[in-house]
């Protein structure tokens, strides 16, 4: 009977882990784009900022989505392009400003490694995801009789902010920002069990800016 | 029956508790490294460099009060951090085993020592970030034995620790990256800024016959 409770929890903590996420986006467009079949866009976090660097996973996430589904294009990601450039977009030598850009591209060097690459685009992603107003408590110990349980209940607001500066190297123009705003509540409650209902904002940001990237720079 | 799996329960989440207080301490690793090759315009020299036993084998080892032990042992990287960066930024470029050796067509040999390594944990600094500063000490040497010029070369690493989503060994995974990306730091300095010494500059104006 014991047995039988406990995988019935389990299947609802499998199934329900989810909460709900509210997303905002936001464009502003400062100049035509497309694409062409044999142009790439290399999509890269934003590292010179020692508190709040771009998270790896969440700009691999992005690339991935970008390079997938309806309107995909051929996306190079952070690592390959830093290393196709090296040394010229590392933390501290990366352009941060288009004129900085123009600079680095008439050498001769590295416009014809971005030509070989064939990079059109590229995508800068800066942001967060940051954990706010947690409330609550969870305690988890090992009864007498060796069984361990959790009590109490746990709750926080994620939030995931980033945003996407694109910069078209052929044009040598900041063509447009995007942002993606998501906010979730996630709570676990527990009585013996934890059920978590996880709120993920980061997957829904990511989601949503690869979703707007390849519409902006389709057109 | 009942009693072997609760002592199994126990037994696992007393292990379970003990890795979670285990995790973020200690690191001992051997640095696995390459650096891509530096895309620049070499310089119009003939350059020979020498990298003694200091250099080859270096190990970073501290005990950090309250945080364990460290140990990075950097065998190999550092040359071939200077040799893929000295092959891109010299026409022409050579290792030598001694300065003696240098050939008799060559401008001067360039000598890499590591002169310090610092860690910091974001316990300690309570950051998100594992951190690595290198210190080398860099001189260039005419091949008539003069020497022209030293200087230091400062390189930094950082790893987010949010970026490692396992539980047991952040340390040692961001330390390793950190120390990657010190090292890719200290590859891009050289490439950018060797010839920015302005004694360095001087030299090359003066072997290469630009007036001043």
């Amino acid at each position: 009977m014991m047995s039988r409770s406990i995988t019935l929890i389990t299947l609802v903590a499998l199934f329900a882990t989810t909460g709900c996420v509210s997303s905002t986006i936001q464009q502003v467009r400062q100049g035509e784009t497309g694409i062409l079949g044999d142009e790439a866009v290399a999509i890269l976090g934003r590292r010179h900022n020692n508190r709040d660097e771009t998270r790896r996973s969440f700009v691999k996430c992005v690339s991935e989505r970008t390079a997938t589904g309806s309107q995909a294009m051929s996306v190079i990601q952070d690592q390959e392009f830093l290393d196709a450039l090296f040394p010229w977009f590392e933390p501290r030598t990366a352009p941060l400003q288009l004129n900085e850009l123009g600079r680095l591209v008439s050498r001769p060097e590295v416009s014809d490694r971005i030509n070989e690459i064939g990079v059109r685009y590229i995508v800068w992603i800066e942001g967060t995801t940051e954990r706010r107003d947690q409330a609550g408590t969870l305690q988890c110990a090992v009864a007498s009789g060796g069984i361990p349980a959790c009590f109490g209940f746990l709750s926080w607001e994620g939030a995931a902010d980033y945003e996407a500066t694109i910069w078209d190297i052929t044009k040598n123009a900041n063509v447009g920002k995007l942002s993606s705003e998501a906010t979730g509540v996630s709570f676990v409650p527990a009585v013996i069990v934890p059920l978590p209902f996880i709120a993920r904002v980061q997957a829904s940001a990511c989601s949503t800016l690869a979703d707007q990237i390849k519409t902006f720079i389709t057109g | 029956m009942k009693r072997t799996s609760r002592f199994a329960l126990s037994t696992l989440v007393g292990l379970l508790m003990l890795s979670l207080l285990g995790c973020g301490a200690s690191a001992k690793f051997r640095l696995s490294f390459d650096v891509p090759k530096p895309v620049i315009t070499p310089l119009p020299l003939r350059m020979a460099s020498y990298y003694p036993p200091q250099l080859e084998t270096y190990v970073y080892e501290e005990e950090i009060a309250n945080f364990g032990n460290f140990r990075i042992d950097m065998t190999g990287a550092h040359k071939t951090l200077f040799s893929t960066v000295f092959d891109s930024l010299f026409n022409q470029y050579t290792e030598i085993e001694q300065f003696k050796d240098v050939p008799a067509n060559f401008h001067g040999i360039i000598a890499p020592v590591v002169q310090e390594v610092q860690i910091t944990l974001p316990q300690q600094t309570r950051s998100d970030y594992y951190e690595v500063w290198i210190r080398y000490q860099l001189q260039l040497w005419d091949t008539s034995g003069r020497l022209v010029h030293t200087w230091s070369l400062p390189a930094y690493g950082k790893a987010n620790k949010k970026n490692y989503n396992t539980i047991r060994k952040i340390a040692t995974q961001a330390l390793h990256d950190a120390t990657e990306f010190a090292l890719r730091d200290a590859a891009a300095s050289m490439s950018f800024y060797f010839a920015k010494e302005p004694q360095v500059q001087a030299w090359i104006d003066e072997l290469t016959g630009v007036s001043s």
